[in-house]
């Protein structure tokens, strides 16, 4: 599996350019099978409202600081790709990583692309991280 | 050339190819439009419904990513690709296929739009009360100016959690900041738990240790009438 995946885009060197936080935040865009995977995880629209509400902190996703407002983030070793942490406390389910990346093609709006999510007790191993990263790479190819 | 003496074409590959539905010949043509790299994509992506240890999450993830690339369908006003995030919310709710649908969840989504008003105008007035500055607040909670300033200024909704350490910093009750605080959870985890169809390894694992765990002083005051003399 792992030389099937490789012989793709995994095998390739990603450069991460360093982000420059905006002054006036980030345009946010989400790609739709990001949209699908949150309808998995959260049957209530009322849930994913919420979510949606703590997404739209990474307006303010400034590369320097751990915390986007209140949620923790951290990148994603060996790709492209950026994760926020949506955690709920003292409840049954856990909460959710949403994978992110950064692609403005047009760079008077600094742009950040949700990509999907998955629930933080999910194994995140190299078969995840094929999934986003060819997320990404299709906001790339496609995004204008 | 008719179709005849096509399938007399002395290739099993080829006449295979003839007989594949008109949907797959779809499928092959969108696949042929796309970019080697959003070929490379697609690939991978089958590569993970093929794998014996995907999951049903991966493979539907998978899925998801293939009619992605294959099949766009921008949305009007959205621009080519994607959506935008700050418009979802009401756009989805206002595009809803079951028009009576539409006013509920536009209500629920004023609920939540209203909850984050009240907290910013407690917050807000406790401050003031206490003579602290957003500055102090944020090092006592540990983020930064900035985040309080957003939250006060509606643009982001605190967590649980965040809501605690505020009111601890503020040495006030939680309720006193977010007055549905623990009606919130509690129906948010008994929806949870009822959306649930079964609970995995890890849900009952943790399920099992919370009901080992021994119960929590709660701190009470005795009622009026059963104050002893």
């Amino acid at each position: 599996m792992k030389t099937e995946l490789d012989k793709s885009f995994l095998g390739h060197i990603i450069v991460m350019k360093r982000p420059i936080l905006p002054d006036i935040g980030w345009q946010m865009r989400i790609c739709r099978p990001a949209f699908q995977d949150f309808q998995r995880i959260f049957q209530r629209y009322y849930a994913r409202s919420i979510l949606n509400r703590h997404l739209l902190k990474l307006r303010w996703w400034d590369p320097e600081e751990s915390l986007v407002i209140d949620l923790r983030w951290n990148v994603v070793p060996g790709t492209n790709l950026m994760e926020l942490l949506v955690e709920r406390e003292g409840e049954v389910s856990s909460g959710v990583r949403i994978l992110f990346c950064e692609h403005s093609p047009n760079p008077s709006e600094p742009t950040l692309w949700v990509l999907g999510g998955l629930r933080i007790d999910e194994q995140f191993g190299e078969l995840q991280r094929t999934i986003y990263s060819g997320r990404s790479l299709i906001v790339q190819e496609r995004a204008d | 050339m008719s179709t005849t003496e096509l399938n007399e074409f002395p290739s099993d590959a080829f006449r295979a190819l003839l007989a594949i539905s008109r949907e797959q010949r779809e499928f092959i043509k969108r696949f042929m439009e796309c970019s080697d790299e959003v070929q490379s994509v697609v690939r991978s992506m089958f590569a993970v419904l093929e794998y014996a240890y995907s999951t049903d999450e991966d493979k539907q993830r998978a899925f998801s990513t293939i009619a992605d690339a294959l099949f766009l369908n921008p949305e009007n006003g959205h621009g080519s690709y994607g959506m935008d995030l700050t418009r979802i919310e009401r756009d989805s709710a206002m595009g809803h296929p079951v028009e009576s649908r539409r006013s509920v969840i536009s209500n629920r989504l004023d609920q939540l739009d209203a909850q984050e008003t009240s907290f910013a105008d407690r917050l807000s007035k406790l401050l003031i009360e206490k003579n602290i500055t957003q500055e102090e607040l944020a090092d006592r909670i540990g983020c930064t100016q900035s985040a309080i300033s957003k939250m006060l200024t509606r643009n982001a909704r605190p967590r649980r959690t965040t809501i605690f350490k505020l009111a601890e910093a503020l040495r006030v009750e939680p309720t006193e900041l977010w007055p549905q605080l623990e009606v919130a959870a509690i129906l948010d985890s008994v929806s949870d738990f009822l959306a649930d169809r079964e609970l995995t390894p890890e849900q009952a694992k943790s399920l099992e240790a919370a009901s080992l765990r021994p119960p929590v002083k709660v701190k009470t005051r005795e009622l009026p009438s059963r104050k002893r003399n």
